[in-house]
């Protein structure tokens, strides 16, 4: 049996070869970010645009001439939505002398979050994760810097009683989710504002991959009758419902997605903004090209000869990528600060990350007021809402936090377990 | 059963082995396909059973070894005992444990397994490790070709080894009963005589009882003890060997020999076929 | 030219029975041995470990796999679910009983073989792709089940949190004590698989795999035997899934899904349906060339493209040359990595004669 001897030569082979094409350790003035993206798997819709965002981010703060004398170095690894390539990257990242990781995705996160606290690596997450990470003194090494799904359900809640009037007494709303744990994990907390607030909720899961949701549609707008509807889909799974409520005629002006079921791309899938027209979403990060900073980096590449690429198009979800470059900038500057201009470790970083409250001025308008602290790792859960007016993106309320007391008394409860 | 009162030549002291006693099989639930087969396989004898495709022979073994149910046959009528113990209905594992072993036509060999490992898997119901080195020593007496090739994969043997290695996996269980599907079929004329010539010795020696389903009727009644002879899912003739090699139908029929000695052409026997059945 | 058989006789059945018959094999063997246990892991960097730990890891499922698909002819679309049946039993007994790893490990395994006994039971009517379908479905409802259940997954987030494992209170957490935490198990697979199926229980399943009827005939109760090679196959993929468990520190059914299911039958089919080797092979190939292929594009890739624009050419290449890779391989030998072996050692058997 030799079948097992030349197993090993090959996995010993195959090592020395990754060995001897090992990229060269970190430089002095040179700070390391691992950025794990998915531009080949299931969401590749969305990495395709915020990986690119957040790179052009990145370039841009560099020819600006860095942070406090320092270069950013953004290393990217794509893992295609998978969990094992995720393990490789961090570990990657780390020997490469990355301080810090972009996530990318919940799976990947969740079989990360013991590593990232035992390597003392902070970890940004926005619009993914668990929303109880909110918590500082529970995950310390965990930043959603973005409103989570709870803050985007108080946020929505909110929304809906100033739209029906500042009452929800008596009202019916349905919740539309992609029935996996990112879509459930609002649910108790919506069912506690519905006690509250005296209004009657009725959920209606939609199962994976989402593209067939005609019967839950059919209950919505048949039988339940209501006043608002909360969307939580991703994938393809907004545009479906888009399409669908609007051929059953339903208000568009009645539904509210959270911030996976509202970028250009799910508009244009269902149909254009024609179709989509009234259509509200909630969203992390501005919407739109009009800002500072999106001039500013188009400038840097038009003047670097580069064409502008696709990603352009997207607003919503490369404005995420921009925001989340600029939050990452805020705490790296605090860092180096704190360390009297040394370079800083993955723990300075932490506490770094903990003091970020306010932005690079260029993104006025783009972010919203954040400010975190050692509690709070979300940064007040700010949301904005958006909607389909006239054929376009049209900003309906400004930064906002919905429900925040009941939010952090649900991520309290949930730590507390 | 108008022909066949048996006069068999056999002497009556034998032991019967094996009793099929009126056996209906169908298939799928409709297809009638065995319409009442009676049939004894003596102890120490050859027993042959004779005719044209589709008379129900391999169905007739495969009752016995109870794979047709995999098949989707079922046993609606009758009776089939093993030394007076009833084993239709059983599974076809519990068959071969209780004695009987099954050659298949088209030499079903392992052939991912070396010839060695064939064995070793046909005494599967064996669980002592000398009583199965014994079994392939045993085997290995009876064919020394496979014994030749031991270590070789049975997937590269040709196709007269291949039915010896089939052969020698059914004794590894140490069978009382052996049934034998068409154990010439594609084999050169001098590969057959070798194989019936150490199937003769075998049943001699340790003592076997073999039904053998043949279509080379000639061949089969030269090795057979006793035969039987089917058509349309029905024995219709029965005897010792000797009766029927000179029974003047089989001799038309299946051994292509007319009354005077001489051979016929094909086409005069089927056309006498045609004109005369033995059943109306 | 190294191998040789000849010189070699074997004089007792115990000399024939042994795992490595040639002495050449033994001491490579042996030399690969120490290789992995006592160099890799000094030699190496924590970032090199932790591949070997997915590979490892990947090993043990892959070898389940393969004795179902690979020995027993019997094909499962739904091999991850089984990884998060074993993945959730042990999460649970781990933390809301504080059992141990020696504990929820062999009883994660378990729970999967039972389950996978009850997904088992169709393949005594059905085959093929029939059997695929009915797997699939298994899939399906398991993670529904699994997603549905708090009293299983732990609450909305279907994730429960589960600490490292410990020895003798000592925490196995840096990647090299992962290492040998994981290898221990990968070794303890090969082994028991390389035993496996040498004997009266991997003769029955081969025999299934060739002849199903031939197999009956000789004493072997298929259905019987179906099951156990289920229960066998989950119980590796069980044993698979509370690795990852106690690896990631989590235990996760979006880890779990079906296009896990996928890359392991990619593993088996790659590296060799029916071979120990073949799973071994294959879990380095799917596991570790994406990571060789895109190491090689980042650093040659510069030459070619805009560096700026690199980690997205990485992506796309990664994907274009491991499918190119697959495909290449398996036409130049359908039957995977292990045959490609088998056939070159027998190259050199007979070198410098052609036969």
């Amino acid at each position: 049996m030799t079948r097992q001897t030349t197993a090993w030569l090959r996995a010993g082979a195959l090592a020395g070869s990754i060995l001897a094409s090992g990229p060269a350790l970190a430089q002095d003035k040179e700070i390391v970010i691992g950025a794990q993206c998915d531009r080949t798997g299931p969401t590749q819709i969305v990495g395709n645009v915020l990986c690119p965002a957040y790179h052009h981010y990145m370039a841009l703060v560099n020819k600006r001439g860095g942070i406090e004398g320092y270069k950013i170095k953004v290393l990217e690894i794509d893992h295609e939505y998978k969990v094992p390539p995720a393990i490789e990257s961090h570990e990657r990242f780390k020997k490469e002398g990355a301080i810090m990781t972009s996530a990318f995705g919940t799976p990947q996160l969740l079989a990360l979050l013991k590593k990232f606290e035992e390597d003392k690596m902070p970890v940004t997450s926005p619009g993914i994760g668990s929303s109880a990470a909110a918590d500082g003194k529970k995950y310390p090494y965990v930043f959603p810097i973005a409103a989570t799904y709870w803050s985007q359900t108080g946020g929505a809640v909110e929304f809906a009683k100033r739209q029906l009037g500042g009452s929800l007494k008596d009202k019916k709303i349905a919740y539309m989710f992609f029935d996996n744990p990112a879509g459930r994990e609002p649910l108790p907390l919506l069912e506690e504002l519905a006690k509250s607030e005296g209004f009657q909720m009725r959920t209606f899961g939609v199962p994976s991959p989402g593209i067939e949701m005609g019967a839950q549609i059919l209950d919505v707008t048949g039988r339940f009758k209501p006043d608002f509807v909360i969307a939580h889909l991703f994938g393809r799974a907004p545009s479906v419902m888009i399409k669908e409520l609007k051929g059953k005629g339903f208000q568009l002006s009645k539904v509210v997605g959270l911030v996976w079921a509202g970028a250009e791309a799910d508009i244009i899938a269902a149909g254009g903004y024609g179709i989509s027209e009234g259509y509200h979403t909630i969203q992390y990060a501005g919407v739109g090209g009009d800002f500072k900073v999106i001039n500013e980096i188009k400038d840097m590449l038009k003047a670097e000869g580069k064409t502008l690429g696709k990603e352009f198009e997207s607003t919503v979800t490369f404005n995420r990528g921009v925001y989340q470059g600029a939050v990452h900038a805020a705490a790296i500057a605090n860092a180096i600060k704190a360390k009297g201009g040394g370079k800083p470790n993955g723990e300075d970083l932490r506490k770094g990350f903990e003091q970020v409250k306010g932005l690079d001025p260029s993104l006025d308008g783009l972010a919203p007021p954040l400010a975190l602290t050692p509690e709070d790792h979300e940064g007040g859960g700010w949301v904005q809402i958006w909607s389909i007016k006239g054929g376009k993106f049209v900003k309906t309320q400004d930064w906002f936090q919905g429900y925040r007391k009941e939010v952090l008394k649900h991520v309290e409860e949930e730590n507390k377990k | 059963m108008q022909d066949a009162p048996a006069q068999s030549a056999v002497a009556p002291s034998a032991v019967t082995m094996l009793a099929v006693n009126n056996i209906e099989v169908v298939y799928d639930n409709v297809v009638l396909v065995l319409k009442g087969v009676s049939l004894d396989v003596k102890a120490g004898r050859i027993t042959t059973l004779l005719g044209a495709n589709g008379a129900g022979k391999s169905t007739t073994l495969k009752a016995i070894s109870g794979i047709l149910f995999t098949e989707r046959g079922n046993i609606t009528k009758g009776s089939i005992a093993l030394e007076g113990t009833p084993i239709h209905g059983r599974r076809p594992f519990e068959v071969t444990k209780l004695g009987i072993a099954q050659v298949f036509e088209g030499r079903r060999v392992f052939e991912s397994l070396s010839c060695e490992e064939n064995l070793v898997a046909g005494a599967h119901i064996v669980r002592d490790m000398g009583e199965i080195r014994d079994g392939i020593e045993r085997v290995f007496s009876y064919f020394p070709r496979i014994k030749e090739r031991r270590n070789q994969l049975a997937g590269y043997l040709s196709g007269g080894e291949q039915q010896m290695l089939v052969i020698g996996r059914a004794l590894m269980s140490s069978p009382k009963v052996v049934l034998l599907d068409e154990p010439s079929l594609g084999l050169a004329p001098m590969l057959v005589e070798e194989i019936f010539g150490i199937v003769k010795r075998l049943v001699s020696e340790q003592n076997l009882s073999v039904l053998l389903v043949e279509q080379n009727a000639n061949m089969a009644l030269t090795v057979a003890d006793h035969g039987y002879v089917m058509e349309n899912g029905r024995i219709v003739l029965e005897g010792s060997a000797e009766q029927l090699r000179s029974n003047s139908d089989i001799r038309e029929f299946y051994l292509g020999i007319n009354e005077g000695g001489a051979k016929k052409s094909y086409r005069d026997v089927k056309h006498y076929k045609r004109r005369k059945r033995w059943l109306s | 030219m190294f191998y040789r058989e000849a010189g070699t006789f074997k004089t007792t059945y115990a000399e024939d029975m042994a795992l490595f018959p040639l002495p050449i094999t033994r001491w490579s063997m042996r030399v690969l041995l120490v290789l992995v246990i006592a160099v890799v892991p000094v030699v190496l960097h924590e970032y090199y470990l932790s591949i070997f730990n997915l590979i490892f890891i990947a090993i043990v499922g892959a070898l389940g796999l393969n004795i179902l698909v690979g020995y027993t002819g019997q094909i499962s679309i739904g091999h991850a679910a089984f990884m998060s049946v074993g993945a959730y039993t042990a999460a649970n007994l781990a933390v809301k009983l504080g059992l141990p790893f020696w504990i929820t490990l062999p009883a994660g395994g378990l729970m999967a073989a039972f389950i996978g006994v009850i997904v088992g039971m169709p393949s005594l009517r059905i085959k093929g792709t029939y059997l695929a379908i009915a797997t699939l479905a298994s899939q399906l409802i398991i993670e529904w089940i699994i997603n549905h259940t708090p009293a299983i997954s732990g609450g909305a987030a279907a994730a429960i949190e589960v600490a490292r494992p410990t020895i003798a209170g000592y925490e196995l957490k840096s990647q090299k004590d992962l290492y040998y935490f994981t290898l221990f198990f990968a070794l303890v697979a090969i082994v028991a698989t390389m035993n496996l199926v040498r004997s009266r229980i991997g003769r029955a399943f081969i025999a299934i795999r060739d002849q199903d009827i031939a197999a009956e005939i000789i004493g072997i109760n298929i259905f019987r035997y179906k099951l156990i090679a289920f229960a066998i196959s989950s119980f590796y993929a069980g044993v698979c899934g509370v690795l990852y468990t106690y690896y990631f520190g989590i235990a996760t059914y979006e880890a779990f899904q079906i296009v896990v299911s996928i890359d392991y039958l990619a593993m088996v089919i790659i590296g060799g349906l029916g071979s120990v080797l073949g799973s071994v092979l294959g879990a380095i190939f799917v596991t570790a060339l994406p990571v060789v292929i895109r190491i090689l594009v980042e650093t040659f890739g510069g030459y070619i493209w805009d560096p700026a624009a690199l980690s997205a050419v990485a992506a796309s290449m990664r994907l274009i040359i491991f499918g190119g890779l697959i495909i290449f391989f398996l036409v130049v030998e359908p039957e995977g990595l292990a045959r490609l072996w088998r056939n070159t050692r027998n190259y050199f058997r007979v070198w410098p004669f052609s036969y």
